[in-house]
């Protein structure tokens, strides 16, 4: 799994970018990324990544086989993350959980779509059966994204999350299946 | 939930309808042996349905390895020194779920229909309500409807069905049921009002 990265990909505008795993020594790089994310887009992460404290969680806790990390680069900058978060004991186990953020700078040019497709490549190589993705209801452009890529909706949770502002969404489950494709779209 | 405060209110007793004593406690590393032989007296067709294939040591020493009452409380009941229930309290430190517990309840099945799993799952709901938690959320096998049926009681609602999405412990995929719980809302026994 560990072996297809780091890779180069070009971006619809023509932009390069490399895509590697995340390690220990990208804290910072990725604490000025997500500085970097609007805060009206914050508020909808599930974590609070305005917190070096989060941040630094996850680089304590890096661990390829519960959390793989794929970080989107260009020029040496964090532009995107994708995160694949797997259990290795449970009724899930056969689940993968997607979150993705991308820089505001950089979407609408298919870079979100190219680190998804590598998490559901990813998935597959790893054996996993379907890849869960949580949304709050809000992130409207996110969630036309990921049913573009085959992810169908599962269930909504009424006013289950809350947001950074503290103000109540409802959480929207998508669920894509990894062992058939989706049928195309034709038109 | 401080752990000074959970360490005061635990161990209690309780009495059960049929006059049984109950000795509610939270679990130490002491209750390794214990754990392991009640997860062993759940017949196969219960413990198929649970999230953990708790027939594994692996899974037990796996809880039993970090406790931390701040992010999974488990209440063990207690018949004369043998555990016979397991409820267990799970909650989120940070995120957009911090406001939001997660229970998971296990009962001897000689000691159903007795008022025990009521009798944790309230005090799961009193302790979830004192530390600020404003849901609870239970998740269960659709096949499970006494399970459903009793947390319904307590004003817990489904809220969603995902089809087909876990796999249970023999390997076939079921349908899971959540369950929300408004805190505020929640139906506790006469005991709790009067």
């Amino acid at each position: 799994m560990i072996k297809r990265y780091p890779k180069r990909a070009k971006l619809r505008d023509g932009t390069q970018v490399s895509l590697r795993l995340m390690v220990k020594k990208d804290q910072h790089a990725l604490y000025e990324f997500f500085q970097r994310v609007p805060k009206e887009d914050r508020l909808f992460l599930r974590d609070d990544v305005s917190k070096p404290a989060t941040i630094q969680s996850w680089v304590d806790e890096l661990d390829y086989e519960r959390v793989l990390p794929l970080l989107a680069l260009v020029d040496g900058r964090v532009v995107g993350d994708a995160t694949l978060h797997r259990r290795r004991l449970g009724w899930t186990r056969h689940l993968g959980k997607v979150r993705l953020v991308i820089d505001s700078r950089y979407r609408q040019k298919g870079l979100g779509s190219l680190l998804v497709k590598e998490l559901l490549e990813i998935g597959k190589g790893l054996k996993l059966e379907r890849l869960v993705v949580e949304l709050t209801g809000g992130q409207q452009a996110a969630l036309a994204a990921f049913r573009h890529l085959g992810f169908e909706r599962a269930a909504v949770l009424y006013r289950h999350v809350k947001d950074r502002a503290g103000r109540p969404q409802d959480l929207v489950i998508l669920i894509r299946d990894l062992e058939e494709e989706p049928e195309p779209i034709s038109f | 939930m401080s752990e000074k405060r959970i360490e005061d209110q635990y161990p209690k007793t309780t009495v059960l309808k049929d006059g049984t004593k109950v000795v509610l406690k939270t679990m130490t590393h002491n209750d390794r042996e214990g754990l392991h032989e009640f997860f062993a007296r759940i017949q196969e067709e219960d413990r198929k349905f649970l999230k953990h294939d708790v027939s594994k040591r692996e899974v037990i020493d796996s809880w039993l390895k970090d406790i931390n009452y701040g992010r999974v409380l488990p209440l063990l009941a207690e018949v004369n020194g043998k555990i016979v229930g397991d409820a267990t309290l799970h909650r989120r430190s940070s995120g957009w779920l911090k406001h939001v517990g997660e229970v998971r309840l296990v009962i001897d099945p000689a000691y159903r229909r007795k008022g025990l799993g009521s009798h944790m799952l309230e005090e799961l709901i009193l302790i979830a309500a004192d530390a600020g938690l404003e849901k609870l959320v239970a998740e269960i096998v659709a096949e499970e409807t006494a399970a459903i049926r009793a947390f319904r009681r307590f004003n817990f609602e489904q809220v969603a069905v995902l089809p087909g999405i876990v796999k249970d412990q023999g390997g076939r995929y079921q349908d899971l049921v959540v369950m929300v719980l408004d805190v505020s809302t929640a139906l506790l026994p006469d005991w709790y009002y009067f």
